[in-house]
């Protein structure tokens, strides 16, 4: 399956993981293969169009200094389509690679672990949010 | 190493000429380091009474995407702007320049002592360059400069 199928409006996507928020980590384990965008892919499948939707982000925005534009990427817009279910895709890399993801996972999981002192701050951020996963016991 | 994936985005590279001076990181940004930050990401990202939730702004800085705002944000650092676009070496003074593209900044980057500038591309490397060398489609051109006395 291409990119292209698995991707639906992002405006969407958005408010349901937002009100879908109850408690992250049921978000992760329960609402991910309900979603409309994931639930006609295998979990490889959705590894693969992660992988192929993250490295397109990168590159897009490699120089961008524009936070507004690294988020609003189309590329990372696909990705919080397909659903919280790439919440441990995303920590796996945020803890091995970090980059920006902050956005996408407040989205995603409709919780902000950051503390105000902390924003703009990539080894914080990157600590506040894998501490977070590790509190909901989220495996990656 | 490669640089030329550098070229393709900021062509005036090619004849300018450039020194790379970092390896890539996202831990902070060109506005960050126009003030010699290295540990933080400069923008003012969030709705505009909200605070940021993924980036530092300085807090007396309006939270906007205009000129106007990032020199204010400088200005939180003792830069003030100067008249015209004098990008010469002045004794005493240390530079930033801002660029825009469609009126919006896009891009800054810091004097050195030697009169060259530092630049740090997003989430890409840091590169000793002229101002005119990363000039065009990316990050637009030059429209202020800023001054502050060295301590």
């Amino acid at each position: 399956m291409n990119i292209q199928t698995v991707s639906t409006s992002t405006k969407n996507s958005k408010s349901r993981f937002f009100t879908a928020s109850g408690s992250a980590s049921a978000d992760v384990n329960s609402v991910a293969f309900s979603s409309s965008n994931t639930k006609m892919l295998s979990s490889d499948s959705i590894e693969s169009v992660f992988e192929s939707l993250k490295n397109s982000w990168v590159r897009s925005t490699r120089f961008k200094n524009s936070l507004s534009e690294i988020n609003d990427d189309k590329s990372l817009l696909s990705i919080i389509d397909l659903g919280p279910i790439v919440v441990p895709m995303i920590l796996k890399d945020l803890r091995d690679s970090p980059k920006h993801w902050f956005y996408a996972l407040r989205v995603l999981t409709g919780s902000n672990p950051i503390k105000k002192n902390e924003a703009g701050n990539l080894v914080k951020m990157q600590t506040a949010w894998l501490s977070w996963a590790a509190k909901k016991g989220i495996d990656f | 190493m490669s640089f030329d994936h550098l070229k393709i985005d900021f062509p005036g590279l090619i004849v300018e000429g450039f020194t790379p001076t970092s390896p890539a990181t996202s831990s902070y940004n060109c506005i960050a380091w126009a003030v010699n930050v290295q540990d933080d990401w400069w923008w003012p990202y969030g709705t505009p009474m909200g605070v940021n939730k993924e980036s530092y702004w300085p807090r007396h800085a309006p939270k906007k995407i205009t000129v106007k705002a990032f020199i204010k944000a400088f200005e939180t650092k003792g830069f003030k702007q100067t008249d015209g676009i004098d990008a010469s070496l002045e004794v005493g003074f240390e530079k930033i320049a801002i660029y825009t593209f469609a009126t919006k900044p896009t891009h800054a980057a810091r004097q050195l002592p030697d009169g060259n500038w530092t630049h740090k591309l997003g989430q890409d490397i840091d590169i000793t360059a002229s101002l005119r060398a990363i000039e065009g489609t990316t990050y637009g051109t030059v429209n202020c400069i800023l001054k502050r006395k060295l301590k």
